[in-house]
């Protein structure tokens, strides 16, 4: 299983997914919350001069109408489990990691699927947190 | 990677092993990303199926001593 940031979930809803990601993905997918609002905020916000926004502008009509698509409704094979299974795992590790909300987010949905994380910025937050949960993180 | 609860610290562990407990079960459909060239995408689902495939294998020739190797 992998969990995947916003600017990956971009790409694998754009049909823009490179082949390391396609082999990462082949055991299921999975999302935070996060991660899904914030990708959705920035499409539906229109602006192309953040980084999301850029990378939505740059693809063309047909990719654009087919990730707006997917983000009204995320295809059910792409999990994004609820804040009722996430938060108390997310609270306990708190108390060990000193990360904020999206951090810790990711790094609970992580332990909670056994999954890998897959990010596509270095965040020594995330690094930092996952060493210490033994959590394999990605760089893509 | 599975995630030995051993390994986490016990307050992090449990909360774990309650939320598991309480997820609705995962769908078994895989989401088979797709790329801009169709033969990225065709490698993608023999990939995926491979796997599938491999593991469910695995998984009958655990349980059946006939079949180990």
């Amino acid at each position: 299983m992998l969990i995947v940031d916003d600017q990956i979930l971009f790409r694998l809803l754009a049909n823009q997914a490179e082949p390391l990601l396609i082999q990462l993905s082949a055991n299921g997918i999975a999302t935070t919350s996060s991660w899904y609002f914030r990708l959705a905020k920035a499409i539906a916000s229109g602006r192309t001069n953040r980084a999301l926004g850029g990378l939505f502008a740059d693809v063309d009509s047909p990719t654009r109408d087919l990730v707006q698509q997917s983000l009204k409704r995320l295809p059910d094979e792409i999990l994004c489990p609820e804040p009722k299974a996430v938060v108390p795992v997310m609270a306990e590790i708190s108390t060990v990691i000193n990360a904020n909300f999206i951090n810790l987010e990711a790094l609970a949905l992580a332990v909670l699927l056994d999954a890998d994380l897959a990010v596509s910025t270095d965040s020594p937050l995330i690094t930092n947190g996952a060493q210490l949960l033994h959590l394999n993180v990605h760089l893509l | 990677m599975p995630v030995n609860l051993k390994d986490l610290p016990e307050n992090i562990a449990h909360a774990v092993k309650l939320s598991r407990a309480f997820m609705p079960p995962t769908s078994n459909a895989t989401f088979i990303p797709r790329s801009l060239d169709p033969r990225v995408t065709a490698w993608a689902k023999q990939v995926i199926e491979n796997g599938r495939l491999s593991t469910a294998l695995e998984e009958i020739a655990d349980s059946d001593p006939d079949l180990a190797d």
